[in-house]
């Protein structure tokens, strides 16, 4: 049902006056928080790697072992922590027959396997790529190999597709449970 | 659980929670970044402070309009205004695009230039950094981090008012 006419969609959920923090708030609060710690960073590699690129292409060695860097020790342990969360959520709440929650499971499984088969293992090859690049232009002006835009293509796809990914999920969870 | 309804309200909410999501999810990487940079390469530390800099005025300040512009939205249409965890939520958006606006990216770009500075005088095999410049970078980090922090509390918040 979708009714985005402004006075009669009016569908908010009401507030009580006060509010105590039990341990499925707690819960609640870690994996909205480790959601927001581990997901947050895919939206701004786009931003991250045109400056780079631009300004001083020199740095991009380093900008890919920061990336894999916090795809091993931000991210990996950050999808284990939201599915851990969800989970405990979910069954305190008693929604695994819903929707949303098997979406989110399998779409923050799905970053799982695409941060360890994919982004980790082409970061790590596209550091070892630019530095061999930039080592042979060491004086001369920056030119970087078909081999390294093609990794670097390959990882802004597959991160962009993490990153809609994400937005879809967080589209169904403020729908169907709200916050 | 029976099927939501879209409306207004939720789609706005949406809005707002992606947005806090790609506003803040990026400042949690800078302590990792700088280490990393720091010991693997500290002749790029001058552009990751361009970049950090760059982040926080093209990324956080406008996404945290976003974040005030929406939640101030929801807020009214779900009459809200009376509840301690969007007072506060109010407060911190505004306090953390303060200090990004007036402390963080200027000293972020101070500390490029200071790292350039200090790259060029250091001799081409070892890389030596001034305590000025290593006080400002202790400083941004201490400032981030807390900011980091007021962001993990909020979140905390509005969980407890929206969840009771």
């Amino acid at each position: 049902m979708l009714d985005l006419a402004r006075g009669a969609a009016y569908d908010a959920p009401a507030m009580p006056p006060a509010a105590t923090a039990t341990p499925f708030h707690v819960v609640l609060a870690i994996h909205v928080a480790t959601i927001i710690m581990t997901f947050g960073v895919v939206f701004a590699r786009p931003l991250v790697f045109a400056l780079a690129g631009k300004r001083d292409p020199r740095s991009l060695p380093l900008l890919h072992r920061i990336e894999y860097t916090v795809d091993r020790y931000l991210m990996a342990p950050g999808v284990l922590i939201v599915i851990l969360s969800g989970s405990y959520l979910a069954n305190r709440a008693g929604h695994w027959s819903d929707f949303y929650v098997w979406w989110g499971i399998a779409v923050v499984i799905l970053i799982g396997a695409a941060l360890a088969i994919v982004m980790i293992p082409t970061a790590k090859r596209a550091e070892a790529v630019a530095r061999r690049d930039l080592r042979a232009d060491s004086a001369s002006a920056i030119e970087l190999s078909g081999e390294y835009h093609a990794l670097t293509r390959r990882l802004a796809v597959v991160s962009a597709v993490l990153g809609v990914l994400v937005l879809i999920t967080m589209l169904f969870m403020g729908i169907e449970r709200p916050l | 659980m029976t099927l939501a309804v879209v409306n207004t309200y939720y789609v706005v909410k949406s809005i707002h929670n992606m947005a806090v999501l790609i506003t803040f999810g990026v400042a949690f990487i800078y302590p990792i970044a700088f280490a990393v940079a720091r010991s693997h390469d500290p002749r790029s530390l001058p552009a990751m402070h361009r970049v950090e800099s760059a982040i926080e005025r093209t990324l956080i300040v406008p996404g945290l309009l976003v974040v005030i512009l929406t939640g101030i939205d929801i807020t009214s249409i779900a009459h809200h205004w009376g509840q301690f965890f969007v007072q506060w939520g109010l407060s911190a958006a505004i306090v953390i695009g303060v200090l990004v606006t007036i402390v963080m990216i200027p000293n972020a770009e101070r500390a490029a230039v200071l790292a350039e500075r200090d790259l060029a005088a250091s001799a081409a095999d070892t890389v030596s950094l001034s305590g000025e410049y290593q006080a400002l970078a202790r400083r941004l980090l201490i400032l981030g981090t807390l900011l980091s922090a007021l962001v993990l509390v909020t979140i905390l918040l509005m969980v407890v008012g929206f969840n009771p």
